[in-house]
């Protein structure tokens, strides 16, 4: 099923996109030697988070400058996408730390989920839970920096004299009509995926008390939650690094 | 500086605006004002959330000392070992008839933390008391005030860059969610799973796009190319389901057995895909209106040339997107596979192929949108211009 789905995924970006389709695809088949690469690593024996943090990098440069291409525009979303993670970090370190976020949920445990599975893996389930939340927001962040920084780019050309301040007011327009569907993009795969989690909380009925402290939606929040705030801090960064970037270079 | 006034706070770093300032000031101040109001309300909320133990119905117990005792070592599967501890928890309860009394819990946990946790001291804890009520098992972690945090920052955050389109988001949000609660009601007083997929998309991709965009031409467009794309991303998916072999659906993360899991696995990556599609849907359909409005005699070809140019630039990104959401959230489970010693083809036969079928599906349907999208706007101009005569 796989097989048949990603031929015809690949031939509609043929068709539609051509040599940009090609190319899309082209870089999700590198997207995922590397996040293989990631899991050999880390089964390996290598740390998690250090492994995260190189695949972050990696990933990070595919898929903005080969997709995107080697400029300025790219260059100042590199440094908003690493700024965002770093915060992100920090603000996903504490709260995967304080709420025990790592391992399977009590939920999943109740059910038996993957009960062959022997616990005594010698791998902190925590840091990979870390090491997975900032990996999967990379796409929904470099979407973020990447229109802003070349709204702001593309306003500048065609008005050069613009103060600081209105370039910035610019990139953040767009970006508000970017986080509002990026949002809703992120709020849609985050249910699809846990369809079923909810399906199976409404049939067993468990009190709201104990679904709200559950660590099964809390991960689920996360992971989402996580994505978003990354959006919302990339927005405002990004309109306020290009603009100060296009003004030094005009000095 | 205040970080959560946004707009307001940044304006200020630039020096020698002076007119730029005063300019944007006014309005500038009223957010400001505005966002400050709702910083003191979210901390006042955090506050009363910290203190809810009182509405419980459950015991809960706020951790005041722990004594840790390793207990025993053991080889992990792969390499390396596994340490255990035992934890002789003391805390005080704070809710209901034995409120101040203290009790004595046991936790035992590993270094991996894959069905355990290592609790802090301070941590609160919901538990079920014994009957002589100075022991007591532990449910889970309160973990309320930090769903409440993310979910303050998020909402803070939205409204802070996004103003009111963040609001509308927001709402947007909030409605989807009752839609989708009743929605599993619904389901499980036994509808069909097919007919509800249907209708609830339906309902997600209206709402969504009208209280997004509200009622006009442009939400109409991207409503009908949403709704085409995705039946037609069904049609791909049902006929392809059809002559593959079927996938090991009982291995999906909390499946329950009687239910009809390829079912439901269908609505999960119908509804999974359905942010993508309308947010292509609307990207492409508001390029064009806003073309449409500053030249209504454009032709057809010019339209479908920026459409072209729109698509290529963001279809590469939302499937890069999708592919991070998805195929990351099944890492953790591939790894302990992995760890576990597990060949790859059964980490690709239980786990992988699932997350590759959610993002493949999902772009397949986000890839159709740009040709519906073309289709739907050469019927639509077809059709104003009979009806200009």
């Amino acid at each position: 099923m796989v097989k048949i789905l990603a031929i015809i995924l690949l031939a509609l970006m043929l068709v539609i996109g051509r040599d940009r389709g090609l190319q899309s695809f082209l870089t999700i088949l590198m997207n995922m030697a590397i996040l293989a690469g990631v899991l050999f690593a880390i089964t390996l024996g290598f740390h998690p988070l250090v492994t995260g943090i190189v695949a972050g990098i990696l990933l990070t440069v595919l898929i903005l400058f080969y997709q995107n291409g080697n400029n300025l525009k790219t260059r100042v979303a590199f440094g908003v996408i690493l700024t965002v993670q770093i915060i992100l970090f920090l603000i996903g370190m504490v709260l995967c730390f304080t709420g025990h976020a790592g391992g399977y949920s009590e939920v999943k445990i109740n059910l038996d989920d993957g009960l062959f599975l022997d616990g005594n893996v010698s791998l902190s389930m925590l840091q990979v839970e870390i090491t997975v939340i900032l990996l999967s927001l990379l796409g929904a962040i470099k979407d973020a920096a990447v229109a802003v920084t070349s709204a702001v780019y593309e306003v500048h050309r065609n008005n050069p004299e613009l103060l600081p301040a209105e370039l910035f007011a610019s990139g953040m327009k767009i970006g508000r009509e970017i986080l509002a569907t990026t949002i809703n993009t992120l709020f849609f795969a985050c249910v699809g995926e846990s369809l079923l989690l909810f399906n199976i909380i409404c049939y067993w009925g468990y009190s709201f008390a104990y679904i709200l402290n559950s660590k099964a939606l809390y991960q689920v929040l996360l992971y989402s939650g996580i994505a978003g705030l990354g959006c919302i801090a990339a927005i405002p960064l990004s309109a306020f690094a290009m603009a100060k970037v296009l003004k030094r270079q005009d000095r | 500086m205040q970080r959560n006034t946004g707009l307001g706070g940044i304006i200020t770093i630039f020096p020698g605006n002076r007119a730029m300032k005063l300019h944007i000031s006014a309005d500038r101040r009223k957010k400001r004002i505005l966002m400050l109001v709702l910083l003191v309300l979210a901390v006042i909320g955090y506050v009363l959330v910290d203190q809810d133990a009182s509405l419980y119905h459950t015991t809960i117990v706020k951790i005041t000392s722990i004594e840790t005792q390793h207990t025993e070592t053991q080889q992990a599967v792969v390499s390396g070992e596994e340490n255990y501890y035992v934890q002789s928890i003391t805390g005080q309860i704070l809710n209901g008839e034995r409120k101040g009394a203290t009790v004595s819990l046991s936790n035992q946990y590993t270094d991996s933390n894959v069905r355990d946790e290592r609790y802090r001291v301070g941590d609160s804890l919901l538990v079920e008391l014994g009957k002589d009520g100075t022991s007591g098992k532990i449910l889970e972690q309160k973990r309320d005030t930090l769903v409440y945090l993310l979910a303050a920052a998020l909402l803070l955050g939205m409204i802070a860059v996004a103003d009111l389109s963040g609001l509308l988001a927001i709402c947007s949000l909030m409605v989807n969610i009752v839609l989708l609660t009743i929605a599993l009601y619904c389901y499980l007083d036994g509808w069909n799973i097919m007919a509800l997929t249907a209708v609830m998309i339906l309902l997600f991709s209206v709402l969504s796009l009208l209280i997004g965009n509200g009622w006009n031409r442009c939400s109409m467009l991207a409503i009908v190319v949403t709704l085409l794309s995705l039946a037609a991303t069904a049609g791909i998916y049902l006929v392809v389901r059809a002559v593959t072999p079927a996938l090991q659906y009982q291995m999906l993360e909390y499946a329950v057995v009687p239910d009809d899991l390829s079912s439901l696995f269908f609505c999960e990556i119908m509804i999974g895909g359905l942010g993508a599609v309308m947010d292509v849907a609307i990207s492409l359909i508001s390029t064009a209106d806003e073309l449409l409005e500053q030249n209504p005699h454009i032709s057809y070809a010019e339209l479908k040339q920026s459409i072209h140019a729109v698509s290529d630039d963001i279809m590469g990104t939302m499937v890069n997107v999708l592919f991070f959401t998805y195929i990351c959230g099944g890492l953790p489970e591939m790894l302990l596979m992995l760890r576990n010693n597990l060949t790859i083809s059964f980490v690709w036969e239980y786990v992988l192929s699932f997350e590759l079928v959610r993002f493949l599906v999902g772009s397949i349907g986000l890839v159709l949108a740009v040709p519906v999208s073309q289709l739907v706007l050469r019927v639509w101009m077809k059709r104003q211009e009979a009806a200009n005569g």
